[in-house]
């Protein structure tokens, strides 16, 4: 470990990991905004407004039907001769949600559809009036009939890759948020600009 | 109409993704504007040459070596 990183000035390191997993960037302008460092909120800002910008424009490329997480076999899967839990067999089912998830609350309106979908009583009362179709799973044959029609085809695809990067682009976030930047300013006392070491 | 199909392809988006992910991956590992931008730019080229690599090796396998037999 060099001796910036050793001496990085680390805060609110759990809480600005949740938070970042909430919101992306969330993390950032919190801590940056205690210890008035600017360098971290404007990372904040710019984490906030590049992942949740590309996320919600590739549900809007994807005519909001890029999210969304089906309940799949109801018979059980077994690993390793252990049953899997439901919520993963499904999720191994749709791959793209388990990038999807780490962009945090905006990604949750899928997991609220799923959980309601079990039998035929709403989990969450209400919630429809407020969600609506919005990341719900489409019908099958609503799904083919978007990704064969004129203008849409492999946009679509695009539109979900768009959607999983900025999932993951996430978690990079949420590590940054928790553990600092890898290359950080060296800390020099009197000093406050110092060279940064090369990558 | 060749235009038409040039102007909405779907890989307009590549170096949109491509510019995103150098600059929030670079965020993530510099404190300041100056050594992020900077290694944004690398990053960029790094990711180019191996997409690069891998659409070389995906078109020799699909187009030239069918060609050849």
């Amino acid at each position: 470990m060099s001796d910036a990183r050793a001496s990085y000035p680390l805060y609110l390191r759990a809480g600005g990991a949740v938070l970042s997993y909430l919101v992306p960037g969330l993390g950032q302008i919190v801590q940056g905004m205690v210890r008035k460092d600017a360098h971290r909120l404007t990372k904040g800002v710019f984490f906030l407004i590049a992942l949740l910008g590309m996320f919600f424009y590739g549900l809007w490329l994807g005519a909001w039907k890029t999210v969304f997480l089906p309940r799949t076999h109801p018979g059980q899967v077994q690993l390793f001769g252990k049953a899997v839990p439901p919520v993963l067999r499904d999720v191994w089912n749709r791959l793209p949600y388990a990038g999807q998830f780490w962009i945090g609350i905006a990604a949750w309106p899928a997991l609220i559809h799923y959980w309601r979908d079990v039998g035929e009583q709403p989990i969450i009362e209400g919630h429809r009036t407020w969600l609506g179709s919005f990341q719900k799973t489409p019908p099958l044959h609503e799904l083919n009939a978007l990704q064969s029609s004129e203008g849409m085809g492999r946009l679509w695809y695009v539109a979900q890759a768009y959607t999983i990067i900025a999932g993951l682009l996430n978690i990079l976030v949420i590590y940054h948020a928790a553990a600092g930047p890898m290359h950080p300013v060296q800390q020099e006392s009197g000093g406050s600009d110092a060279q940064e070491p090369k990558s | 109409m060749k235009n038409m199909l040039w102007a909405s392809s779907i890989y307009w988006h590549l170096p949109v993704l491509l510019i995103l992910a150098s600059l929030i991956y670079s965020a993530t590992r510099f404190d300041h504007w100056p050594s992020i931008l900077h290694h944004a730019v690398r990053s960029l080229v790094y990711m180019s040459i191996f997409l690069f690599l891998v659409f070389g090796v995906l078109f020799f396998f699909s187009t030239i070596l069918p060609a050849m037999e």
